[in-house]
């Protein structure tokens, strides 16, 4: 009789588990993919950066910017010097926001991007989904200028991740999706030019 | 912390707490401006995240902050409820009610009024609402629309218009732009532009509309038209109002292609009313995607309100609870204080309701106990030092005096006691008087203090100590104590030592007895030797009456000397008294045969007796207690004068038999009640003076005991006392 009622209330914990996780689980997470990076420049020293982020906009990011609701995607971008044991990796990072905003009355979209903080564009689409991949695919984005005397031996990569806003609540807490760090291949610089 | 610490924080608490109350006053009323006004500010602030955090922040500190006070004090009374303090279980109950009372009514009333809002907000999202703004929108959005529709087909018809026969033959001249202002007027336009590709050739604009320049309508307006063939925007225009542009291409595709942008600039009035419904739509739209922070937004603050208050109303209880129970744990505490004697203790809670007159009543009875105590201890002072005055006095008296207390234990005795008794401190001190005299002799001074306590007064001792006759006389007093008080506290026991008097009285009454006995017998030896001397004066004289004189003097010296012998045998006969045979006797009879024989003798003069029931029998020598009853009537009836009575009584009283001989005669007065009993004392003038002796001899050979007193109204009473064991 024990044993049942045990049995019973597992099954019943694992029901509420699941109708609670059911609908996280059937959602696709956000992602950063395909990051890629290249070198440019007259010396090849600056990097570029390619990704795209998958499943940011779902119905209710959609309804959200439809409603002239700012709406932003912040992208965090870190370049890393390839060292093992090495505690402090971190060469340069950078930070990209992109707020994007619906106006009803003239039906176009403005989306402000910034660069640590800086606008460095802002521009009007008049449909969604071109909006959707203004906000999500980068290709060769200018990311970081490697310093003149960054050794040439010294492997480095790139990780990214998002960061949305305003899209999701934990009870009365807003809170925000954060996306795993996506790593771009290891790479190296090329050799410094000598003067 | 000390009480007195606790007392003076507690008063500075007063302060705190008005000080309290009036900032939540100022917070509530803020709070209730703050909710008053939201509907005027705008949805983005009332659901800006700022806010939100701000308010679960502010949420979270005032829940830690009821926490804190509630587990502060939850703890602190269980402390002091494990180290039993005295009210800490009053307090515990007087906390848990104050905070009961405002934590549950808050908490219910925040969980009802939070789903009351909460369905309040959700009421705003109904389906007729959201039906009317969604028309409305599309009301304006189809009339922009239909607009951009005419603008556009009428932009394509210039375009085909315009477009020249080869493409990039467009050349801006004063010819074109006549055309341009032609097509305007009649398309009805407010603006027209040709452009090649993204490039302007020429535009004109409505002046009389308020425009004055041509408006830019944007490079990507214009790769959308080119790419697309057609496009249009609705923007900002430099006059008031709205501008509709269109633009559309020619039919050729080859070569930089021919764009005319058209462009209507819609009414003041019916742009505003367009924008509008199409902001009032947006703004719902935003409210209902924001519904979740716009509920939190206003949970979070009813949150606030009702943390607030219930901070304030749990402050408010645990001070009202302090209030109560701190001058109560001050009494207490000077209630365990002066149990441990500390009468000089006061409490000094500052209250001014009823436990400030409970304090004030404590304190007035603390002080009446230190000044009874002071009495007290003055009035021991007093006592003890009078007690050493009497124990002074009692060692220095003469006769012996102890006091008995009230368990029947001897715990004081002088000095003159023991040395009468012959005894120390430590063999009578702490004992029962039979214990400490259980020897046979001293036994009789127990027996006698008995007796003595139990009629009430003195009673007399005989005992023999060291081989030396010894007579106390003892008298028993008890000490105070009524009946409430369990009887008498004790008794005090004063004997006296009246051997020495005894012997200086039997001297005294032998000396009188050798007067009597010398008296009686000069008596008799004057008439013989004047018997003698008138024999010999007739003889010398040769009287012839000699013969007749010899006669005479013989008679004469024969009746002396028979009156002395009498005498010498009744004396003799008190000295060889036989000792007494006590048997079962008819007591009845023997009182009435010996009131018979005075029943006549004095006319006048009643003798009767009185046989109580079982005293008809009794233990004694027949003869000898006739001989006394005879006595006694004798006495007794020769006393009474006519018209008197003399009674007889008898009874048995606690296994003792008394008899009384009372008259109703003259009396005896009190100098000879003294000697009444010594041989050869009379009051009559005749008589041996043995008859009463004689009945002290017999009493006294029957262990029993004879007294005189007084008798009621006139008279005297002989009472007998024998004892029938």
């Amino acid at each position: 009789m024990r044993r049942t009622q045990t049995t019973v209330a597992l099954a019943a914990l694992l029901a509420l588990l699941l109708i609670v996780l059911a609908p996280s689980l059937a959602a696709a997470e956000p992602a950063v993919r395909d990051l890629q990076t290249s070198l440019d420049g007259q010396d090849g020293r600056r990097v570029l950066v390619s990704f795209h982020l998958d499943e940011a906009f779902d119905d209710a990011t959609r309804e959200r910017i439809q409603s002239g609701l700012p709406t932003g995607v912040t992208y965090e971008l870190q370049l890393l010097r390839e060292r093992r044991r090495w505690w402090d990796k971190s060469v340069a990072q950078a930070t990209l926001q992109i707020d994007a905003m619906f106006n009803a009355v003239t039906r176009e979209y403005l989306i402000n991007f910034k660069y640590d903080g800086t606008l460095i564009e802002s521009r009007t689409v008049r449909e969604l989904g071109e909006l959707e991949r203004a906000m999500t695919r980068f290709d060769r984005l200018p990311t970081f200028a490697l310093p003149d005397e960054w050794p040439h031996e010294w492997r480095l990569r790139v990780v990214a991740r998002a960061v949305l806003s305003g899209q999701s609540s934990f009870l009365f807490i807003p809170v925000r999706r954060t996306t795993d760090w996506a790593e771009s291949s290891r790479f190296r610089p090329p050799p410094a030019k000598t003067p | 912390m000390s009480l007195r610490e606790r007392l003076r924080r507690h008063s500075k608490d007063t302060r705190w707490i008005v000080a309290g109350l009036g900032l939540l006053l100022v917070v509530l009323s803020a709070l209730y401006f703050f909710i008053l006004r939201s509907r005027e500010l705008p949805a983005n602030l009332v659901t800006n995240r700022v806010l939100i955090f701000g308010l679960i922040y502010v949420d979270v500190i005032l829940i830690f902050a009821v926490f804190f006070v509630l587990l502060r004090n939850v703890v602190k009374l269980l402390i002091e409820r494990h180290h039993r303090i005295l009210g800490a279980q009053f307090k515990t109950k007087l906390v848990a009610t104050y905070i009961g009372l405002s934590l549950v009514p808050v908490v219910v009333l925040f969980f009802f009024a939070s789903n009351l809002l909460q369905n309040a907000v959700d009421r705003w999202f109904t389906a007729p609402v959201k039906q009317v703004l969604e028309q409305g929108n599309a009301i304006a959005q189809a009339m922009n629309e239909r607009i951009e529709d005419t603008l556009t087909r009428d932009a394509g018809r210039a375009a085909r218009e315009l477009e020249p026969e080869r493409p990039g033959e467009l050349e801006p001249g004063a010819r074109l732009l006549r055309r341009l202002q032609e097509l305007m007027g009649e398309l009805h336009l407010d603006v027209i532009a040709v452009y090649s590709d993204t490039e302007l050739v020429s535009g004109a604009v409505n002046t009389s509309a308020g425009l004055s320049d041509l408006p830019e309508p944007g490079k990507d307006f214009l790769l959308e038209a080119l790419r697309e063939g057609h496009a249009s925007k609705v923007m900002r225009a430099a006059a008031p109002g709205r501008l509709i542009l269109a633009a559309s291409t020619g039919r050729n595709r080859q070569g930089p292609q021919t764009l005319v942008v058209a462009g209507t600039l819609l009414p003041p009035a019916l742009a505003e009313q367009s924008e509008r419904l199409i902001l009032a739509y947006q703004g719902y739209r935003q409210l209902e995607v924001q519904r979740g922070e716009l509920k939190a937004s206003h949970v979070l603050t009813f949150l606030m309100v009702t943390l607030v208050v219930l901070l304030a109303s749990s402050w408010t209880g645990l001070y009202l609870a302090r209030r109560v129970t701190v001058p109560i744990q001050a009494l207490a505490e000077g209630t365990r204080r002066i149990s441990q004697g500390d009468l000089g203790h006061r409490v000094e809670a500052a209250a001014g309701d009823e436990l400030g007159v409970l304090v004030e009543s404590f304190n007035r009875m603390t002080a009446d106990l230190e000044r009874s105590r002071d009495e007290l201890l003055n009035a021991n002072q007093r006592l003890a030092e009078e007690r050493a005055r009497i124990a002074a006095v009692l060692q220095n008296v003469a006769a012996g005096v102890l006091s008995i207390d009230r368990a029947g234990r001897i715990f004081t005795c002088n000095a003159a006691a023991l040395g009468m008794l012959r005894q120390s401190s430590e063999e009578v001190l702490g004992r029962a008087p039979r214990e400490a005299w259980s020897d046979p002799e001293r036994a009789k001074l127990a027996q006698a203090i008995a007796e003595a306590e139990a009629e009430g007064q003195s009673r007399e001792a005989r005992l023999t100590l060291d081989g030396e006759w010894k007579t106390f006389e003892v008298k028993v007093t008890p000490l105070g104590g009524g009946e409430e008080e369990g009887g008498a506290a004790g008794k005090v026991v004063v004997f006296e030592d009246l051997s020495e008097l005894i012997k200086a009285q039997q001297l005294a009454a032998w000396s009188e007895a050798a007067r009597r006995i010398a008296h009686e017998i000069k008596n008799p030896l004057t008439p013989i030797r004047l018997a003698a001397e008138r024999l010999q004066q007739r003889s010398r004289a040769g009287d012839p009456r000699l013969a007749e004189t010899v006669e005479e003097a013989v008679e004469a010296i024969l009746r002396e000397v028979e009156s002395m012998r009498q005498m010498v045998d009744e004396f003799s006969r008190f000295a060889r008294m036989p000792r007494p045979q006590p048997r079962s006797i008819d007591l009845a009879r023997l009182v009435e045969d010996a009131a018979h024989l005075y029943r006549a003798i004095k006319p006048g003069v009643e003798v009767r007796t009185e046989i109580a029931p079982g005293a008809e029998r009794a233990i004694a020598d027949p003869e000898q207690l006739r001989q006394v009853l005879i006595n006694l009537l004798d006495n007794a009836v020769e006393a009474t004068d006519a018209p008197g009575e003399v009674a007889v009584r008898a009874a048995q009283r606690d296994g003792r038999l008394e008899i009384q001989v009372a008259d109703t005669g003259r009396g005896i007065p009190r100098d000879a009640k003294e000697k009444l009993f010594l041989p050869y004392y009379s009051t009559k003038g005749r008589g041996s003076g043995l008859g009463l002796a004689i009945v002290q001899r017999i009493v006294s050979d029957h262990h029993g005991t004879i007294r005189v007193e007084d008798n009621a109204p006139r008279g005297s009473v002989f009472s007998i006392e024998l004892p029938q064991s």
